[in-house]
């Protein structure tokens, strides 16, 4: 009885302590753009990276909403069957390993870490530009909360990969099994690992129910340069030649129209554009053929457009991304979603949206079908 | 598209790679046109995007008649295909660094007998002149790159080792292993042996090492060095310190603050995996009384067997004097795989040269791509 007792207070004490940091985060996240530190947070990531400024607000405003104290509560939970993990079985410290591609990534996988109640070992990447800002006025304004985030290996320092006992990576396939390689055994199982994805679209008749969807579709293609993995990389036209000619005329023109709403100012894209032409003939001449396809190259995005005959087809079609699967944007008329998402998600797709959502997933969607959580409870 | 070449084809190549290097620029322009044909024929990566790129402008390789007409393959070429002369046996493979196989380029060298003759004419010309013309003897070498032993596909090394075990320095070592790890201890005590001697040093390095030995000698609070009068530092590359980037002049005062050379004595080396030639600011050859020609202020200098063209990244048409485009290289010494090729570094046109500004912006990935490099150390120095 004594031992059932001690470890409700326990329980209850670990609970107190985490809920206690999860609404420290979301205070200063909520609360952040208020701050200098959040301009120049932007001013930087902006200057190196060519987002325009309101994407970068916009990303961070969307962080906090996924990191907020409730969110991970639910999710804890949820990805835990339904209820609260024995603290006991939680990591005390998580490795969080983000690029700094999209912006504030790297305060998710952080958010990842404070919900198992663990310090979150961040080690950040060469292009982060947001995380230094944030940390910059942490102990001032949440102490407790800046105990439990520790910069690591930095400083000419190796990572300590011994004190991890999980991790979150977002990055390559490659870099995420190189950190289960370098992972000690018991943690190198719990490691939440988001891989290499691409973004795809899908276009049917009756796509303008929405008249500004590929405007929108448009905005989700050129958001951050296409850098992020939910970026559509792959349009999908469903349908005959009349109406494929339509839709894809109506994307090429707003792809055009839409790049220099989602550039800073004064970043040069041309270098961009001819890459993308040689990489495509590069490619060509590497497997043997001629350059063949529809493609459309604005500024450094590059969109790939894949004419498929029916809706049935579609799935053939669309399964060869296999892994790289993840968000498929749909333009489509309302009684068609249905099957074309049904269609996405046996494909591998984790997540269907419509134009102009791709990069703002739900708080709750468990990223990449994995969890946000669940990888890192083992 | 396939592309047929042959044992002729082959020789010819074989042919113009044991022919001396051109002086002149008539001579220029006749070598280029016989490389530029001898390459389309037994090189199948340069014949594939030859035909694409005169394709496009609706002209007959026949038709070209100038080194500025020349297609140039860009340089991701080296990493996507072989860019090599058909049946030649790969003597040596420079590769250029890069955490992945796909980032990686890999440039085979039939002979290195070209890419030595190339070098040893810059190298005469920009850095040691006043050896090559006896006014001083040989210098102390000190290298901060791994020795080619340790590093057999870097071109960077086999460039440093051929210098500073050659004729016009005396050998004093290389000091970062093939790990990249810098020996910065080492390295100080002997620049300070050539101090404290009075033998002038030519410091070859790259300028992410140089800046780690100051760094470390920094930090662990070494006296400064006052090395002798005519020591030279030779770097290349970027300049990155253990915690965020430094300019050039940022390195340059460290330099002098700690090692007692001045700016005027330091050169820039700009070459690249791909080429066999070099291109120098011209910095330690006026300091050293042999000043270079070039083709206008602020240009930099390169040997008469390369020219550089700048062109618009969307035309590839060459851009008017004072305007930034992309460097091409026509590098009469790239006999083995290409002599016409397309960077993806900036510059401004000078005259009929060129000025660096830097890598093209822009990245290469998609996705939330975290690559090994964003997340690597450096080893610290010992000592």
């Amino acid at each position: 009885m004594d031992r059932r007792i001690g470890h409700a207070e326990a329980m209850t004490s670990f609970v107190d302590e985490r809920d206690a940091i999860l609404d420290a985060l979301e205070r200063i996240l909520r609360t952040w753009h208020e701050h200098e530190s959040f301009d120049h947070a932007v001013t930087e990531t902006v200057s190196r990276t060519g987002y325009a400024a309101a994407d970068v607000a916009a990303q961070l405003r969307h962080v906090a909403v996924r990191c907020r104290a409730e969110v991970l509560r639910e999710l804890l939970v949820d990805e835990h069957d339904g209820v609260e993990p024995d603290p006991a079985d939680l990591p005390s410290t998580v490795l969080v390993l983000a690029s700094g591609g999209v912006p504030g990534l790297v305060i998710e996988g952080i958010a990842s870490a404070l919900a198992v109640g663990a310090t979150a070992l961040v080690r950040p990447s060469r292009d982060e530009t947001i995380l230094h800002h944030l940390l910059g006025g942490l102990r001032a304004w949440e102490p407790a909360l800046a105990d439990r985030i520790e910069v690591v290996g930095t400083g000419g320092v190796d990572v300590p990969w011994n004190r991890a006992e999980a991790a979150v990576v977002f990055g390559s396939n490659e870099t995420i099994a190189r950190v289960r390689e370098l992972l000690p055994a018991a943690a190198s199982r719990r490691v939440a690992g988001y891989g290499s994805r691409q973004g795809i679209a899908v276009l049917a008749a009756g796509a303008d129910i929405d008249a500004s969807w590929a405007e929108r579709l448009a905005d989700d293609v050129l958001t951050f340069r296409q850098r992020g993995c939910m970026s559509p990389s792959w349009i999908f036209v469903v349908g005959d030649d009349a109406t494929a000619d339509e839709l894809v005329s109506a994307i090429g023109r707003e792809l055009a129209l839409g790049r220099t709403r989602h550039l800073a100012p004064g970043v040069e894209d041309h270098i961009a554009q001819r890459r993308s032409s040689d990489a495509d003939v590069l490619g060509a001449i590497a497997a043997g053929m001629a350059v063949d396809s529809t493609a459309f190259h604005t500024g450094d995005a590059r969109v790939t457009v894949v004419r498929v005959p029916t809706i049935d087809a579609l799935g053939t079609h669309v399964a060869h991304l296999g892994s790289l699967l993840q968000t498929a944007v749909v333009a489509t008329g309302i009684e068609d979603r249905p099957r074309i998402a049904e269609i996405l998600l046996d494909s591998g797709c984790t997540r269907v949206c419509l134009p102009g959502d791709a990069h703002w997933p739900d708080p709750r969607w468990p990223q990449d079908g994995i969890g946000r959580i669940a990888p890192l409870l083992g | 598209m396939r592309c047929v070449t042959s044992h002729a084809s082959t020789r010819a190549l074989t042919d113009l790679a044991n022919l001396p290097l051109p002086s002149s620029a008539d001579d220029f322009e006749r070598r280029a046109l016989e490389l530029f044909h001898a390459q389309r024929a037994a090189v199948p990566a340069y014949a594939a995007w030859s035909a694409h790129e005169l394709g496009l402008r609706g002209v007959m390789a026949t038709e070209v008649t100038t080194w500025h007409e020349m297609p140039a393959l860009p340089i991701a070429a080296f990493k996507t295909l072989d860019v090599r002369a058909d049946g030649v046996p790969t003597t040596a493979l420079w590769e250029s660094s890069g955490t992945t196989s796909t980032d990686r380029s890999s440039h085979a060298l039939g002979s290195t007998a070209r890419y030595d003759e190339a070098l040893d004419a810059g190298v005469a010309a920009a850095l040691v002149p006043d050896v090559v013309a006896r006014d001083r003897p040989p210098l102390a070498c000190v290298q901060l790159q791994p020795p080619a032993s340790g590093a057999p596909h870097s071109s960077l090394s086999h460039m440093y080792d051929r210098i500073r075990t050659g004729p016009w320095c005396v050998d004093a070592g290389a000091y970062v292993d093939a790990a990249y790890r810098v020996d910065a201890l080492g390295a100080w005590e002997t620049l300070d042996r050539c101090a404290q001697s009075g033998d002038p040093v030519l410091l070859l390095t790259t300028s992410f090492a140089l800046a780690m030995l100051l760094e470390a000698a920094g930090e662990a609070g070494w006296p400064a060095l006052a090395l002798p009068d005519g020591s030279r530092v030779v770097d290349t590359g970027g300049y990155k310190g253990r915690t965020r980037e430094l300019t050039r002049d940022e390195l340059l005062a460290r330099v002098e603050r700690q090692l007692g050379v001045p700016a005027t004595w330091c050169e820039n080396e700009y070459g690249m995996s791909e080429l066999s030639s070099q291109a120098w600011l011209g910095t330690i050859a006026a300091a050293a009384g042999h000043a270079l020609i070039t083709d206008a202020p602020g240009a930099r200098w390169t040997p008469p067997f390369l020219r550089v063209r700048v062109v618009d990244p969307i035309t590839l048409a060459e851009v008017a004097d004072g305007d930034t485009g992309l460097l091409v290289f026509h590098d009469l010494a790239n006999v083995w795989s290409c002599a016409a090729v397309r960077s993806e570094d900036l510059g401004v046109r000078r005259g009929g040269g060129f000025e660096l500004l830097g890598r093209a912006p822009g990245a290469t990935l998609k996705g939330c791509s975290l690559r090994l490099e964003d997340i690597g150390n450096v080893e610290p120095a010992r000592g």
